[in-house]
């Protein structure tokens, strides 16, 4: 009896987390990540010509 | 650069603006795989339209819609007598939609992201948080050519008196101000409960005998900033003209072009006859508006040259406008500002 309500919950920790990370958007996967965000930013391409003086 | 678009994880699960996912203001595809794929019909900018922000905060977003942060109507009827009607049309189809309105500024502009200026931005304030205010990364990127500088003293000289007392914008401007009240204002000049000085400093309440009679043998005839502006300020030539902005600094005064009355500081506008040429617009009316405009100079101190010796003006007229230092080639209505100071008779 012990070691099943062991499994089940193990299988019910298991399926929540699943359930999680397939609700966590690609979104928030990404932009969370400082690393990937490092690895995959282009600096913009500034434009010559006139400056600012606001 | 990269860290703009790094989001705090932990303000995903606690903050209600992302309750409802990106996807309800930034659109996408969240459930897509790869940078391409879920960033397909994404919008950068969501707070662009008003109606993002609006969801929510209706009323704010329905006053600022009105708001001269939001509209730019400022500049379209700061420069609009110099037109005909003909021109007026060319202005708004090539010029004001085109350039003028692209420094319009968004809610996220404020509250989210530092706006970009010429390409470069710092990205999101605060990993994406909604903050309240944080000018120096706000204000300061759109007002950093001359009110930011002048104001801390990074453009020479020594910083604002406010300051160095730790006072940052939104101490005089408030919210109000930015939000608006509803009303669309032509210019910032006639916005209701914009700052003043006589807000904290009172007529009558001065320490020294000598300053209470200086204000008020000058009141009504002279701006605080014509005596408290410390240092020369940022004064913009030769700009919009494809070459690239020239800038030198100068104090200069003359009467206010919004009343002739009144003595202030004066800053030189960037439109000059030719500004326009290339987009068909020779001004017909270039001669109705000065080149030069009041400016409420940020870089304000106690004691200035002026306040410590009435011969600076009345006896030197030093920064006074005047033929000679007028801009070659500007307009007419440039005489109508020059302001001979009156001599004292000891």
């Amino acid at each position: 009896m012990k070691s099943l309500t062991v499994l089940s919950s193990f299988i019910f920790l298991f399926l929540l987390s699943t359930h999680v990370l397939a609700n966590a958007s690609s979104c928030v996967r990404c932009h969370t990540n400082e690393a990937l965000m490092k690895s995959l930013h282009k600096p913009p391409v500034i434009a010559a010509g006139e400056e600012g003086e606001g | 650069m990269y860290k703009g678009y790094v989001v705090d994880g932990a303000l995903i699960k606690g903050d209600p603006h992302f309750r409802m996912g990106c996807r309800l203001c930034h659109k996408g595809d969240e459930k897509g795989l790869g940078k391409e794929a879920a960033h397909k019909g994404m919008v950068k900018r969501p707070s662009d339209s008003l109606r993002t922000c609006g969801m929510c905060h209706r009323q704010i977003a329905d006053n600022y819609s009105k708001s001269l942060h939001y509209t730019s109507a400022g500049q379209r009827n700061g420069v609009m007598p110099r037109f005909s009607k003909e021109e007026l049309k060319t202005f708004d189809a090539k010029v004001f939609e085109k350039s003028c309105r692209s420094c319009h500024a968004s809610c996220g502009d404020c509250h989210v992201k530092a706006p970009a200026v010429g390409g470069i931005s710092l990205g999101l304030i605060q990993k994406h948080k909604f903050v309240k205010k944080d000018e120096g990364k706000t204000c300061a990127f759109c007002h950093g050519g001359r009110v930011y500088p002048e104001y801390t003293g990074e453009y020479g000289g020594s910083p604002d008196v406010h300051y160095q007392k730790g006072m940052t914008c939104m101490e005089c401007h408030k919210k109000a101000e930015f939000h608006g009240d509803g009303k669309a204002y032509a210019a910032k000049q006639t916005v209701k409960d914009r700052p003043s000085c006589r807000n904290c400093h009172k007529l009558g309440q001065e320490a020294k005998l000598t300053a209470k009679i200086s204000h008020r043998r000058h009141q009504g005839k002279v701006s605080c900033y014509g005596c408290h502006t410390a240092t020369a300020y940022r004064q913009c030539q030769d700009c919009h003209l494809g070459k690239g902005a020239a800038a030198r600094p100068a104090l200069i005064l003359g009467l206010n072009p919004r009343d002739k009355k009144t003595l202030t500081t004066l800053r030189l506008i960037p439109t000059v006859r030719e500004t326009f040429v290339k987009d068909g617009i020779k001004m017909e009316n270039f001669d109705a508006l000065p080149n030069y405009w009041d400016s409420p100079v940020h870089n304000v101190r106690k004691r200035t040259d002026r306040t410590r010796s009435c011969d600076v003006c009345h006896v030197e007229k030093a920064g006074f406008l005047g033929v000679d230092t007028m801009i070659k080639g500007g307009s007419k209505a440039n005489q109508d500002l020059i302001m001979t100071p009156k001599p004292i008779h000891r």
